[in-house]
């Protein structure tokens, strides 16, 4: 038994009839010595019909097996049953909290610049008045004051919170430090690229190989997407460190993506690995995703579907 | 592992055809204290039954029935069990009977390989009864198993919504999977029971 796979993937080949007679032979012993090696598996059994109970899988040979057995269809209508209850829970313990614009948080643009000409008014008129009282030493104080202005002809800033936290500061206060001639000139900030238009997938990754997959999910690719984003699930893998993946389309055999010494980054969710694949390298198909570490092989199917305008 | 209050040693039913004798013989093979002999009998052949069933097998209960006989007739004929390796031997006669079944039933097998298979219907058209019951049960569980199970089983693609019950929890997602289970295992007796069908764990 390949005791490197987690012990639910084990127990999920196990179910689904994809261990050799071998392997499953050992680990029926284990299960008959192990109590909690049993639960697991009883659980991870329960977790199967759960999914299908959700249409989450599709119905293969090994599944229609579990569920038809009279333990089984009551296992079934125990999983549809807990599913309904817990999912009608969910939805009353929802709240819609109604979205308010923070108005006060937005200066209208026409208005930010009309009180910064006004304020730049304001300051030349004191700073003639200041030259025409004070002794000439106090120059310099006046180009200070001048350069400290926030600068009138304004970058092209783009609507969104970068705006609004620019056009807070410039209808506030005045930058801490005076900003030297070479800043205000150079004043418009740098254009930021715009970020690649991506779409995100996550998926789980399997020992299980061959056409009797439970489960092949099937992605979206809207029209315009550039970057596609696969997060895969690394969960019980992490002490392999650095991996290696490789995308490869099913109908042409053909490895469309692959890339090295990827490590696993941690998500909200756990520990995954994330590819970054153009989107032209994936148009509308099968594809098989393989990571290899050291001598783990895993693999998982997905289905893309690009949708047109 | 044994539930509290789930055995009774004097009310271990025997299996058909196996004598009393060859029985009790089995009993202190599992271990020589005639309660927990009883109680390591019933997880066995609870497991045996899910064993068989796991493997496709038609009457799972009348194999496991034939298990223990065959391994009781040997014991009757002198044949001691490791105690390094008790239940091996369990197993061992196990897989004998499975293949047996199986080369009985490869034609039947084939068949059942050729796929395209539709879903199976549910239990009972009207699912309203079973979801009464349902709702009964929870509603007789501690207020946190029954929090955990629900928000287990909540919303679609629900492997995200695990992982983090299992981190806000700070145990491991196979030790969630395994207490979430057992409170189900409770719902299931007690379903059982609500609707008046025989719950898993009596034996014909």
């Amino acid at each position: 038994m390949n005791e490197n796979l987690p012990k639910n993937e084990l127990l999920r080949g196990y179910l689904l009839g994809e261990l050799a007679e071998d392997e499953a032979d050992r680990l029926e012993r284990r299960l008959i010595e192990d109590d909690e090696f049993f639960d697991l598996c009883e659980a991870v059994e329960a977790d199967l019909i759960a999914a299908y109970a959700r249409g989450e899988l599709k119905t293969d040979v090994a599944l229609h097996r579990l569920v038809s057995s009279p333990g089984g269809r009551a296992r079934l209508a125990l999983a549809r049953s807990l599913n309904s209850v817990a999912d009608s829970r969910l939805s009353e313990s929802r709240t819609v909290v109604p979205f308010r614009r923070r108005v006060a948080a937005v200066v209208r643009p026409g208005a930010q610049w009309a009180l910064a000409a006004a304020a730049a008014i304001l300051v030349l008129i004191g700073a003639f008045w200041f030259t025409r009282q004070t002794p000439p030493e106090s120059g310099a104080q006046i180009q200070e004051v001048k350069n400290s202005l926030p600068p009138t002809s304004g970058s092209e800033q783009q609507p969104g919170p970068s705006k609004t936290k620019a056009l807070d500061t410039a209808s506030q206060t005045p930058p801490d430090r005076p900003v030297r001639q070479d800043e205000r000139t150079s004043a418009k900030t740098p254009k930021r690229p715009e970020p690649l238009k991506a779409a995100v997938f996550e998926l789980a990754l399997t020992t299980l190989r061959g056409a009797e997959r439970a489960e092949v999910q099937k992605f979206p690719v809207p029209a315009g997407t550039e970057l596609v984003e696969i997060r895969l699930d690394v969960e019980g893998y992490e002490d392999l460190e650095v991996f290696h993946a490789a995308v490869r389309n099913q109908e042409s055999r053909e490895t469309v993506w692959e890339k090295g010494g990827l490590k696993p980054r941690r998500l909200e969710w756990g520990p995954a690995l994330v590819l970054d694949i153009p989107a032209g390298r994936l148009p509308s198909g099968r594809y098989e995703v393989t990571v290899t570490a050291g001598t783990t092989d895993v693999s998982q199917q997905f289905e893309v579907a690009r949708e047109n305008r | 592992m044994t539930r509290p209050g789930d055995h009774d040693a004097t009310r271990t039913p025997r299996p058909q055809g196996l004598t009393r004798e060859g029985f009790e013989a089995l009993l202190t093979q599992l271990d020589p204290d005639r309660e927990r002999a009883g109680q390591r009998y019933e997880i066995n052949r609870r497991k045996l039954v899910r064993l068989f069933e796991w493997r496709g097998c038609d009457s799972p209960e009348n194999l496991t029935d034939e298990t223990f006989d065959r391994v009781a007739r040997k014991l009757a004929e002198g044949i001691e069990l490791r105690s390094a390796d008790p239940y091996g031997y369990f197993c061992g006669v196990a897989h004998l009977v499975y293949k047996e079944v199986m080369r009985r039933a490869s034609r039947e097998r084939r068949a059942l390989e050729g796929g395209g298979w539709p879903p199976p219907e549910c239990l009972s058209e009207d699912e309203s009864p079973y979801l009464e019951c349902l709702r009964q049960c929870l509603d007789g569980l501690a207020h946190e198993e029954r929090d955990l199970v629900l928000r287990y089983h909540q919303g679609e693609n629900n492997v995200r919504n695990r992982q983090a019950l299992a981190r806000e929890l700070g145990i491991q997602l196979n030790a969630l999977r395994i207490r979430v289970h057992r409170v189900r295992r409770k719902l299931e007796d007690c379903v059982h029971g609500c609707l008046g069908s025989p719950s898993r764990e009596t034996f014909s």
